[in-house]
């Protein structure tokens, strides 16, 4: 096996253990003595509708879990798509959500504990008797046993999980295939128990079909495990066919079990008499007298511990995912994500979690009610948000979001998915959404105050938004640019150079533009290799060429005029470096990047694994590429037919103009005599728009414009073209540039692309026009 | 004394990588090549203890201090290789690089630390593949 398939080895199976293990423990153990109560013995119709809204957004999971098998889960799609102020609320709300959940799993298990060890008291000598599960009161503050027990197992799962106790894959799926059959068995003698006669004693809705939705809102908390497969996305054996199956499978298989215990629970005891707190060994306890008898009982409380700690586990270890994705992103410090160097675990992110689910224990454990739905609230926030993402990356139109696994009848499910979502919300009380809202509040401020200055990545939403500013409302322009995250957004000009000797006057160049925009300069060298040569990191080839990389780039930042702008270089061993420009300018987030163009430059053979279209036709920023004759600026020529496409070449000009005091002429060509005068009213007024009035203009009447510019060349030291076709990039690769102006004059040449945002069907024939 | 030529150190943490690296430093006359291998401990089908990205990204840094510190001495190569048992991992490791011999820097630590982490030494010392070396403290 090789490393890669030894780093994933969660299986099918697995993976199914984790989602199911997961939600049984709460769904079946806990909660339908409380739900049978609010409901009637229709609270089976309450398990299939909140089963049904789970499976809705499980859909919409398992697409953005295939196109992006990333630690995180929820949050890391949501703060792909919506970007870092939703991603903060996801993260939040996700990981607040778990240690809602995790509290009530914890209150769950202590009910059961305190059903085992009830009455239970030990003697200690001179003090007498006490309980071994005592209720406490301090103060205002009274800790039922069920609280005492929840506090002992909450602190044994977190401990468990700090020193990272050595869990292996079968533990888990023995413990579910286990829980699976003691229900099997419960199932089978419960059905003998059954009496029609119980379920209808008050007919089926007793307290009215209009607490059937309340009920799904209460229960919704016993489906909230299938998510936890997607936070551990990038563990899994084959995503692309696993975590489908898995998420919907384990939703189905879990469905269908509540349906059956559940009714036949209501069916051996009548609804309202059914134990709140412990109901399945209430149950047990009848089906089960006069053939198994306690050890049918006392099997089934066992079963109900292990399911519990088993979903408080895996929430615990959940949230440890979601606080790393988080951190690589920023929006909470990565200290938080430091990993122990004896036990191996992320020690400090379990225990900030292990606090929260204490602290709700303690103060909101007496009302199990309020922590099963709290819980549900913010994820049911964070599934609104996830279906809401998933149509941004169908819309927006991404091209590296390629499930493989798509919902079907798109776009209804996700929208039915929002719906749903936040209509169950509305079945809630006041004081659940109310602490909820807490949180996700409290993740707005914290974006605001923390998160907006650390984080860099922007969301898709934004990117969508703002490169259409003119289609969108001003509002969503508006409130987006507002939204957008500020850290890390120094103005960056990149200087992708190969040869470090001969290329300082791109560095120069970088620095004017730098300077204007008080940004400062990435200059990386990028060294290509054959593909023979292997990248591995620390190899001992690559690690030289660092070093003496470094060293060349060093001196030459020394020695260059970079006008005290910053300069950090770095360098880049790649095989493909025409293709590593366009990413690294990606990754780097540059708004521009200055490169040379040229024989002895390894990026002139455009090689790239990608089609050079797809490259150069979604550009990531401002590309500008010098054709280098010596860089001279005192008199620079820009020729203009208007347009969008020569703003660059402006915004370039003043720049050389502001910071160098170059000379700038303007030059328009028209066909004839006659057309002058117009030409020229043109050209005084696209100056003044582009604030150059100051610069010379000139008018030329031959109509040639390659012959025009050629000659206007002649006593100019310097020409910016901007691109006035698409592609001009793939062009200058394919020596196809319409241009042969660039390779007629004699001074140096600036070609200057800005990207433009297109509809994917004007990019499909621009590239049929292209070919 | 045979003479190993080929050593393979684990490495858990960065100060362990280090530490380890300093240990070493006396006997890198006769050593020409060293394979530092850092382990990710899988739970082998259930959830890992900790987000595997996260081990991934320390692994990396962990490496590049071994050679940073060794690598204008001698021959580095380093990866970074998952299992269940670490030992085991490290045995592995050693056959597939065919290195001559494991070199370690025992991390000690109280026993109740070593208790609830778990102590590869006496793994590695106890039933080994290849000749396993425990390195004394430079400074001691």
């Amino acid at each position: 096996m090789s490393d890669e398939e030894l780093a994933k080895d969660l299986g099918l199976v697995s993976a199914l253990a984790v989602g199911i293990g997961t939600m049984i423990g709460a769904g079946i153990f806990v909660l339908p003595g409380v739900a049978a109560a609010e409901a009637g013995p229709a609270v089976v119709v309450s398990f299939i509708i909140g089963g049904s809204i789970a499976m809705v957004n499980a859909l919409s999971v398992s697409e953005l879990g295939t196109a992006m098998p990333k630690a995180g889960g929820a949050y890391y799609y949501i703060n792909r798509g919506l970007g870092p102020l939703f991603g903060s609320i996801s993260g939040m709300g996700d990981w607040m959500g778990l240690a809602f959940a995790s509290a009530f799993y914890c209150i769950g298990f202590g009910g059961y504990l305190a059903t085992l060890l009830g009455g239970v008291v030990v003697t200690i000598p001179l003090l007498g008797t006490i309980e071994l599960l005592p209720t406490i009161v301090l103060g205002p503050l009274v800790l039922s046993d069920i609280q005492i027990g929840a506090l002992l197992a909450g602190v044994a799962f977190v401990g468990v999980n700090y020193i990272g106790a050595k869990e292996t894959g079968g533990v888990q799926t023995i413990i579910v295939t286990l829980l699976m059959g003691i229900l099997t068995v419960f199932a089978i003698v419960g059905f003998f128990s059954f009496d029609w006669g119980t379920v209808t004693t008050d007919g089926l809705t007793p307290e009215g079909t209009g607490a059937i939705l309340p009920g799904a809102a209460l229960v919704f908390v016993s489906y909230l495990g299938y998510a936890k497969i997607a936070t551990i996305g990038e563990e899994l054996k084959n995503p692309g066919k696993n975590l489908p199956i898995a998420i919907i499978g384990s939703v189905a298989i879990v469905m269908v079990i509540y349906s059956i215990l559940v009714g036949l629970m209501v069916g051996i005891i009548p609804y309202d008499a059914i134990d709140l707190d412990t109901p399945m060994s209430d149950v047990a306890g009848v089906i089960f007298e006069g053939n198994l008898g306690v050890i049918g009982v006392t099997s089934i409380t066992l079963a109900a511990l292990l399911a519990t700690a088993s979903s408080a586990n895996a929430s615990i270890l959940a949230s440890a995912r979601i606080n790393f994705a988080m951190g690589r992103d920023k929006i909470v410090t990565d200290w938080l994500n430091e990993i122990h160097p004896r036990f191996a675990t992320p020690y400090r992110s379990i225990a900030v979690t292990g606090l929260m689910i204490v602290v709700f224990i303690v103060v909101l454990g007496g009302d199990i009610e309020v922590l099963a739905k709290a819980a549900s609230v913010l994820h049911l926030v964070v599934y609104a948000l996830i279906n809401a993402a998933l149509i941004v990356f169908r819309e927006a139109d991404v091209p590296e979001y390629d499930p493989d696994f798509t919902v079907p009848l798109y776009p209804i499910t996700p929208l039915l998915g929002i719906v749903l979502s936040l209509g169950l919300i509305t079945f809630m009380e006041t004081i659940e959404i109310a602490l909820s809202m807490v949180f996700v509040v409290g993740a707005v401020i914290w974006y605001g105050v923390y998160a907006r200055h650390e984080t860099e990545r922007d969301g898709v939403l934004s990117h969508y938004i703002l490169s259409r500013s003119g289609e969108m409302p001003d509002a969503a322009v508006s409130a987006a640019s507002a939204a957008r995250p500020s850290g890390g957004d120094d103005y960056t000009v990149m200087v992708p150079v190969s040869n470090p000797r001969t290329e300082s006057t791109l560095l120069s160049l970088a620095s004017v533009f730098a300077k204007a925009n008080d940004g400062r300069v990435q200059a990386v060298h990028i060294v290509e290799v054959p593909d023979q040569t292997p990248l591995s990191e620390g190899s001992e080839h690559v690690r030289r060429i660092d070093e003496e990389s470094q060293q060349l780039m060093d001196s030459v930042r020394e020695s260059t005029e970079t006008m005290d702008v910053p300069v950090d270089v770095r360098t880049v061993v790649s095989h493909r470096s025409f293709e590593e420009v366009f990413d690294l300018a990606r990754r780097e987030e540059a708004d521009k990047v200055v490169m040379g163009w040229g024989p002895g430059r390894p990026w002139s053979a455009g090689r790239a694994e990608r089609p050079l279209e797809e490259l150069t036709h979604d550009l990531p920023c401002d590309f500008l590429v010098l054709k280098d004759r010596g860089l001279e600026t005192d008199r620079v020529l820009v020729p203009t037919a208007g347009g969008p496409d020569s703003e660059l070449s402006a915004e370039i000009a003043t720049y050389l103009r502001d910071q160098l005091g170059s000379e700038v002429t303007l030059l328009h060509v028209v066909n004839d005599q006659e057309s002058e005068a117009k030409g020229e009213t043109f050209l005084t007024e696209w100056a003044a728009d582009h604030g150059l009035d100051d610069a010379e203009i000139r008018i030329d009447t031959s109509g040639d414009v390659e012959d025009a510019i050629a000659t206007a060349a002649r006593d100019h030291s310097l020409v910016i073209i901007g691109a006035t076709e698409r592609g001009l990039l793939s062009r200058l690769v394919r020596g196809s540039l319409a241009f042969d102006v660039v390779n007629e004059v004699e001074c140096s040449v600036l070609l200057a692309e800005r990207p433009t945002s297109r509809s994917l069907r004007e990019r499909l024939i621009g590239l049929q026009n292209d070919d | 004394m045979v003479v190993f030529q080929h050593v393979l150190i684990p490495v858990a943490t960065g100060e362990d990588a280090r530490a380890t690296c300093d240990a070493l430093e006396p006997y890198l006359e006769d050593v020409e090549r060293v394979t530092a291998v850092h382990v990710i401990e899988k739970a082998g089908g259930a959830m890992d203890k900790a987000p595997l990205g996260k081990r991934q990204e320390d692994a990396a840094d962990f490496l590049a201090i071994v050679d940073s510190e060794l690598g204008d001495r001698v021959a580095v190569d380093t990866r970074t290789v998952y299992g269940t048992d670490v030992a085991d991992a490290l045995f592995d490791a050693a056959t597939d690089t065919k290195a001559d011999a494991i070199a370690i820097r025992a991390r000690g630590g109280s026993r109740i630390v070593q208790l609830l982490a778990g102590n590869t030494t006496p793994k590695l010392v106890t039933d080994p593949l290849v000749p396993v070396v425990s390195l004394p403290h430079p400074n001691e």
